[in-house]
């Protein structure tokens, strides 16, 4: 077998098989300890909170939003687009990481994938409840009714209805077929009752014959090439609800290519606060290593760099399009009410990343998780600046208006994130974190089992 | 004479602790031409398919033939909803406006091939809810490489029975299917 020597390890510590199965498998199998309880406690009680302020919103309707008639779409939408642009990081590990045979991406896809379907999961409540009357969400779909009239097919915000289903169905078929051989191990292992029968219905029947993993594997390689065009299809349709339209700030050209790359930056930075948690929590720091995390800073600084050119592209565009609109309203985002979410925006997501080419910094944890929070913070403000700025300042000055989020949207954004960790933390609790049967296939144990070598490297 | 006497199909099963060691074992239970039921691995090795002659999948195809029903039929609904059944000037594009149809097309295609790859799948390896598949060995998911060679006639399972023993397979014995 090649051994790389440029390449560092992937999994440390000399791991046999077996002590692959036993490391991932022991945090499901064993009690969790404080960190999880008081992780859960907290989500859970962020998670009633936006069910309180979603039954409200649904009562007495969206008036109960700070929204107005210049402003029409505020936090929510900020959020919704917030939470896709999360969710894509987990398709990237996943499918476009796999076609390009990145081998460490087998330490963090499950994880990211389960992230990828919370956060889209997230994001579609906002549409949803957005509509006002949610009963009537079923006009969305194309179905035939009594007034004869179809969904309008040229209108962007459709073909999101269409984009993010089919996301979020191939998502969580692309997650779960890779889960099957990894709950089958956790069937094999079970020892209570109840652990037996339901990892026995989980797992569907998981065997381990070359068959099915002949199979499994070109299925594999075949979802993973319809979700990397997937996903870059996702964000740039996201990105034609605000570009098909004529508001100052949104009608560029630049916006799907632009959109993406700060999607994949935003999950990216989501899967770093996920990873260094999980990795510290359920001790997996053989197997998410410093090397995992410098990758993915790695990725962070293209991905941050794009997102920093496009931002300097839009303000170039702004001024030589000569367009006195196009003009003030990139002067008002850096000048205007609203110059705090530009300044946030610019300094997060243009500054912050680009600490990751130190070497030092790219390869600490606390670092890094520090680093990543801005980067979320930095991308939430990005739309929001993308969608409130442009919005309250547009043709008409006599229309032009402020937008102050109530409590009931920011209850309805906390929700969302309580919605997310519940979903994440009862991922690690019942589900193995890590690929194990994958994780397997990229060490190597040597023939005598005395001593055991990784794939990648020599160390 | 006894031997070739048929008898209920049976089963020999040993299993080794490397891959390498199952690679090899199959290549010489591949030369001795001996019947491989089939061989359960903790994680896919690649190229074991091959070294044990199993045919190409054709899962691929089934997902181009529903990919393509899925881009027909979606790029077809739209023309018709917009052409024949209810034809509406919305935003001032024609009624037949093929690049607003394409990423609806595109999505309904992606849809439509990953649900009958991943359908396809279940099916063809009858997995699924509540299947009941026999498990050999509990280890087979954790670092047991099993090797399943089947025979009717006694000749043939004392040879199998030799070619995993020499092979370095640990626990082989006869099991009845």
């Amino acid at each position: 077998m090649y051994v790389s020597p440029v390449r560092e390890t992937l999994i440390t510590g000399n791991k046999t098989y077996k002590d692959v199965t036993n490391d991932i498998s022991n945090p499901v199998e064993g009690k969790p300890g404080k960190f999880w309880y008081l992780g859960i406690t907290i989500s859970v009680i962020a998670l009633f909170f936006g069910l309180f302020a979603t039954i409200i919103t649904i009562w007495y309707g969206i008036g109960t939003w700070g929204l107005n008639k210049t402003i029409g779409w505020g936090f929510s939408i900020t959020t919704f687009v917030w939470w896709i642009g999360i969710g894509h990081a987990g398709t990237f590990i996943s499918a476009i990481l796999l076609l390009f045979r990145q081998r460490w991406r087998t330490s963090i896809n499950r994880a990211a994938e389960a992230m990828t379907i919370f956060a889209v999961l997230c994001a579609s409540v906002f549409p949803l409840i957005h509509m006002g009357r949610i009963l009537l969400f079923f006009f969305m779909f194309p179905y035939p009714n009594t007034r004869h009239l179809w969904v309008n097919f040229n209108s962007p915000l459709l073909w999101d209805v269409f984009a993010i289903t089919t996301y979020f169905i191939v998502s969580l078929l692309f997650w779960y077929m890779g889960l099957l051989p990894d709950l089958g191990s956790l069937r094999d292992r079970a020892k209570t009752r109840m652990r037996k029968i339901s990892y026995r219905l989980l797992s569907f029947g998981w065997t381990g014959s070359m068959k099915h993993w002949q199979r499994h594997e070109i299925l594999s390689l075949m979802l993973a090439g319809l979700a990397a065009p997937l996903v870059l299809s996702v964000h740039s349709i996201v990105s034609f609800d605000f570009a098909t339209s004529v508001i100052p700030g949104w009608h560029t050209t630049i916006f799907p290519p632009y959109f993406v790359a700060g999607a994949i930056f935003s999950g990216f930075a989501m899967v770093q606060t996920l990873m260094i948690i999980t990795r510290k929590a359920l001790h997996l720091e053989n197997y998410i290593t410093l090397g995992h995390i410098s990758s993915m800073n790695k990725i962070i600084i293209l991905t941050g760099s794009i997102v920093g050119v496009a931002y300097l592209t839009e303000l170039f565009m702004a001024w030589y399009s000569g367009v006195e609109y196009e003009h003030y309203a990139f002067i008002n985002r850096a000048t205007g009410p609203y110059w705090f979410a530009y300044w946030i925006m610019m300094t997060c997501n243009v500054v912050s990343p680009q600490l990751f080419w130190f070497k030092k910094i790219r390869r600490n944890p606390m670092i890094t998780f520090v680093i990543s929070i801005f980067i979320n913070i930095g991308m939430w403000f990005e739309r929001f600046v993308i969608i409130v700025t442009s919005l309250h300042r547009d043709y008409l000055p006599s229309s032009w208006s402020i937008y102050k989020p109530t409590i009931i949207e920011i209850g309805l954004f906390i929700g969302t994130l309580g919605l997310f960790f519940t979903g994440y933390f009862l991922f690690i609790k019942f589900f193995p974190v890590i690929a194990i049967a994958e994780v397997k296939s990229i060490i190597i144990v040597d023939r005598s089992k005395k001593q055991v070598k990784n794939a990648d490297s020599e160390k | 004479m006894k031997n070739n006497i048929k008898e209920d199909k049976k089963l020999v099963s040993g299993y080794y602790e490397h891959p390498d060691d199952l690679i090899d074992a199959v290549r010489v239970i591949r030369e001795k031409e001996l019947p491989i039921e089939d061989i359960f691995t903790p994680f896919p090795i690649h190229g074991l398919d091959e070294i044990a002659g199993l045919r190409k999948s054709r899962i691929p195809t089934l997902g181009f033939i529903f990919g393509l029903i899925g881009s027909i039929s979606a790029f077809g609904f739209m023309t018709w909803v917009f052409t024949v059944d209810y034809p509406l000037i919305i935003g001032g594009k024609p009624y037949f406006s093929v690049p607003a149809f394409i990423p609806i097309t595109f999505e309904v295609t992606i849809l439509f091939a990953a649900l009958a790859m991943v359908f396809g799948f279940l099916i063809r390896s009858k997995l699924g809810m509540g299947a009941k598949n026999r498990i050999y060995d509990k280890k087979i998911t954790d670092d047991h490489f099993l090797v399943l060679l089947k025979g009717d006639s006694s000749t043939l399972l004392e040879s199998a029975k030799q070619v995993l023993s020499a092979t370095g397979a640990m626990d082989v014995k006869i099991i009845e299917d």
